[in-house]
Order: structure tokens, then C-alpha cells, then sequence
């Protein structure tokens, strides 16, 4: 078995971290990162390391069907896009100790998504720096210039829209779902790939056999999808709604693999009125951590203000640690406690908690377990 | 601010908080998460009571993890109708498909 510190170095060395910087094992062209872009994991730079490390139930793929009309976005997004392509986009690479819980309305969930107590599972984080802010920008001005047009009014011109069925409206679902989602999911992919190789070089022989690499979840926020909501109690069933927002359901679209494994993650819940409360998958999020530390908002702190700061899970900087740092757990709340209102308000059910693997962690596997199981108890 | 608790987890902005709101807002947290929405993001808070004045069905939400944002505050979840109602690029918001991939190993950590 692969030594936890030795392993991390591998990870560093081998994926590209923090804004800016260039992996050294991938050389994708500029055309290649287009049709990445355009075709997803179908894409030339994605196929051609990810096919051969397909987890083995089809249900826990995370793959997307790009729409049609991917290459729609604006000029300037899929030029920023491309630049960013080249940023390669992991900024956190920390392989995590995986837990379970015992209660019943799990175990189903569990067998699921096979996290196994102790074994280490690895985390990549992905920003959308460029392609999906220019995408939002340009169509944040496509929208903003057409208010007037169809006599919408709002507060904010950040909340700018267009009514659905205008030409605008058509377009905009086309930049916004398809070309960055599409080529982020194929750069998770390919990332993901390069782990497993990493991971892979750095281990013994019995190990790379047990190494089985496979995706528990591929989740992304920003998506905006169109859906058919259903209310059980009520027939006619309730009209179909657009859900949009920052916690919308990340998937992309129906088509999308992961949906049997989704839909033993969450469990829709109906208000009185029949629509359909958020759903959201409550696996931990970006830089979840083990210990508690910032309280209030989402960010406390500013980017800049953590740029100069270690987060408590690093024995080491790695490269690009700076603009990774802005993305560390104490630069967000609590997301324990937020973990504990959606699974008591009903969003969502708790399954397993992802602890950050500590250097130390060279100790027998049974206590190593004891401990984290502790942990993991309310 | 006009706040009501409708729930053990859930506070409800009325539509008559501010001008122009037309549906509610409703925010799911609890009350440490509350008071430190209300202590902190304010900001964001006031940008959940202006996006319910918007073209939006329902009603306006916010998860626990609310905070300022841009139009929209992150943590904010909206509907509009799919056959007469408006695509918002705000509401979406500017880190499209910002993301995490979680892949399970057998390894485990070497004694």
C-alpha cells in the first residue's frame, strides 16, 4: 500500500494545481480541447485516457450528453475557454479517508456508492474560471440589452433575463449547459485518469490491483437544466418548472449517467403547493472539512486574505498553493452544520463523511478506522 | 428585517418585506445558521428579498449555505415557469460547472 505523504507528492507532480498551471504528462492541442469542449468525454483528449477506467457499474458513471449547439456560446467564452482549457483546473487533490454510517435508511445508499471504511478515496476540484464566467457575462449583457424589449423590469440588472421561447432564451440554455459543463465533466475525467495513474506508479504490485479506481459522484453547481417535475399527490401532475440557481440539481441533463446512483442519494420532497424543494446530493462539497472552522456566510474570508494562509489539512505547499488556498476549508463555513440542517430538514439523507487522510495516518488500519468512526458519530 | 419562522428550519421572507417582492422568500437553516446569515449576509439576504420581485413561480429559496452573491445569492434556488417564464443567466450564475469528482480506491493507508 501506497504511503499517504509519497502518494500525495505523486498526485502534485502528476496534475497541474492552482490557477495557471500546465500538466506536465497531458499535452492536449488546441483542436483536440475544442472537440473536448464540443463532444464531452466523447472528445479526443478525453477518450483516449478515460475509456479504459470506466468505473465498473454503468450506473455510477458520470458522463453527460452534450446538447446540440454546444459551440454556440459566445466568441469570446469559447476563446476564454480554450485559454482556461489550458489551465488545468484541479486545484485540490487530497486523497480522504472514506466512512459509512450504520443507520438503515443508508445501507441501500451505501451499497451504492461502495466507500468503504478506512480506504482512501481521492478528491478532485475543478474551478470555472474563464469559460463559465465569460459564458455568464456575455449572456448577462445579451439579456440586460433586451429587458426593454420585452418590458421586464428588475432590481438588479445581475438578475437580467429573457422570457423562454425568445430568441435570447434559446440561446442562452445552449452556452450555459452544454459547452462549459461538457468540457468540465471531460476534464474531471481525464484528471481523474491521471490520478489513477499516479496512484498507480507510486504503489506495489498488490496494491495497483486493489487500486479500482472508480467514480462515486461527479457533481457540478451553476447548471441550469429544464425538467419535468411530478407531484405524486396531485393529477393532473404539477406543470413542468425550470429550476435555476446555484444549488440547482448539478447534473446536467436527463441523460446523464449518474442518475440511478442520484436518485438513491436524494429523495424529492413536495411542498404544499406542489414544487419541488431543491434536491441536492449530501456527500461532502468542495473542501469539506473534518474539523469545524469558519462560521457565518459561505466565504468568510476574502480570496485575498487567504492566499497567505495554510489550511490546517497541508503538511506540504503544493504547487500552486496559493490560489489553492483560497479554496480551503477555512475559507468557508461550517459545512458540517449545513451537512445537519439539509438531512434533518428532509433535502437530502446523510451517507458517509470524506475526512481529510492526515500524514500521521501511519497507523494500523483498525484503530486508524476506530478513529474516523468516532469521528464520524453525531 | 421582517422574518417569520414557519419552521423548525424554515424562516419566511413575506412578499411584503419590500416593494416590488411578489412571491415569498423562504430560507431553510437553523438558528445558529439564521442569526449568522442575518449577522453576516445581510447583503445576501436583501438580494434574496429583490430576486423574489423578479419573474420567478412560487416562491424564492435559500439553502443553509446562503451568501452574497451576485444578483442571486449562492445558496439561492429559483423556478420559473417552462413555458411562460424567463431564463435568468444571473440566477445560474458565473462558476458554471465548477465542480468536485469524488473516485473511491481499494487502498488503504500503509501501517
Amino acid at each position: 500500500m501506497p504511503r499517504i505523504p509519497a502518494l500525495v507528492d505523486a498526485l502534485y507532480a502528476s496534475i497541474p494545481t492552482g490557477v495557471g498551471a500546465r500538466s506536465t504528462v497531458l499535452a492536449v492541442g488546441a483542436r483536440s480541447r475544442r472537440r473536448s469542449m464540443e463532444q464531452g468525454r466523447r472528445g479526443p483528449s478525453a477518450v483516449a485516457t478515460a475509456r479504459a477506467r470506466r468505473p465498473r457499474s454503468g450506473s455510477n458513471r458520470a458522463d453527460v450528453s452534450p446538447e446540440p449547439g454546444a459551440t454556440r456560446s459566445p466568441a469570446r467564452a469559447r476563446e476564454r475557454g480554450l485559454a482556461s482549457a489550458r489551465i488545468a483546473g484541479l486545484r485540490q487533490s487530497l486523497p480522504r479517508a472514506a466512512g459509512r454510517r450504520r443507520d438503515p435508511r443508508r445501507r441501500g445508499v451505501r451499497g451504492r456508492v461502495r466507500l468503504r471504511l478506512g480506504a482512501l478515496a481521492i478528491m478532485i476540484h475543478t474551478g470555472s474560471r474563464g469559460l463559465g464566467h465569460q459564458v455568464c457575462t456575455d449572456y448577462l449583457a445579451v439579456t440586460g440589452a433586451a429587458l426593454r424589449r420585452y418590458g421586464i423590469a428588475v432590481p438588479d440588472r445581475q438578475l437580467a433575463c429573457a422570457p423562454v421561447g425568445s430568441s435570447e432564451a434559446i440561446e442562452l440554455p445552449r452556452g450555459h449547459a452544454s459547452a462549459p459543463p461538457t468540457f468540465a465533466f471531460a476534464n474531471r475525467q481525464v484528471l481523474a485518469h491521471v490520478a489513477g495513474q499516479a496512484s498507480r506508479a507510486r504503489s506495489s504490485a498488490s496494491a495497483r490491483a486493489s487500486l479500482g479506481l472508480a467514480c462515486v459522484y461527479d457533481v457540478a453547481h451553476n447548471i441550469a437544466k429544464e425538467e419535468e417535475q411530478r407531484d405524486r399527490r396531485r393529477r393532473p401532475p404539477a406543470s413542468a418548472r425550470a429550476p435555476q440557481g446555484r444549488d440547482a440539481r448539478p447534473f446536467q441533463d436527463s441523460r446523464c449517467s449518474c442518475r440511478a446512483t442520484w436518485a438513491l442519494l436524494v429523495r424529492p420532497a413536495w411542498d404544499g403547493d406542489g414544487h419541488a424543494r431543491d434536491l441536492r446530493l449530501d456527500l461532502p462539497r468542495r473542501g469539506a472539512p473534518d474539523e469545524p472552522d469558519g462560521r457565518g456566510q459561505g466565504r468568510p474570508r476574502s480570496r485575498t486574505s487567504t492566499r497567505s494562509s495554510r489550511p490546517a489539512a497541508w503538511w506540504r505547499a503544493p504547487p500552486g498553493h496559493e490560489s489553492l488556498a483560497e479554496e480551503m476549508p477555512e475559507a468557508y463555513k461550517d459545512v458540517r452544520e449545513v451537512v445537519d440542517v439539509v438531512h434533518r430538514f428532509g433535502i437530502s439523507t446523510r451517507v458517509a463523511r470524506l475526512a481529510a487522510a492526515r500524514r500521521d495516518q501511519a497507523e494500523p488500519p483498525a484503530q486508524a478506522a476506530m478513529r474516523l468512526a468516532q469521528r464520524m458519530v453525531d | 428585517m421582517n422574518i417569520e419562522r414557519v419552521g423548525l428550519f424554515l424562516w419566511r421572507i413575506p412578499p411584503d418585506a419590500r416593494p416590488g417582492m411578489r412571491v415569498p422568500a423562504l430560507v431553510v437553516a437553523d438558528d445558529a445558521l439564521m442569526a449568522a446569515i442575518q449577522a453576516a449576509t445581510l447583503p445576501g439576504a436583501d438580494r434574496q428579498r429583490r430576486d423574489a420581485a423578479g419573474h420567478r413561480e412560487g416562491r424564492a429559496s435559500a439553502m443553509p449555505d446562503i451568501h452574497q452573491g451576485y444578483g442571486l445569492p449562492v445558496g439561492g434556488v429559483v423556478a420559473t415557469d417552462a413555458r411562460s417564464g424567463v431564463v435568468s443567466p444571473g440566477a445560474i450564475g458565473f462558476d458554471i460547472n465548477c465542480g468536485v469528482r469524488c473516485s473511491r480506491t481499494g487502498l488503504e493507508p500503509r501501517t
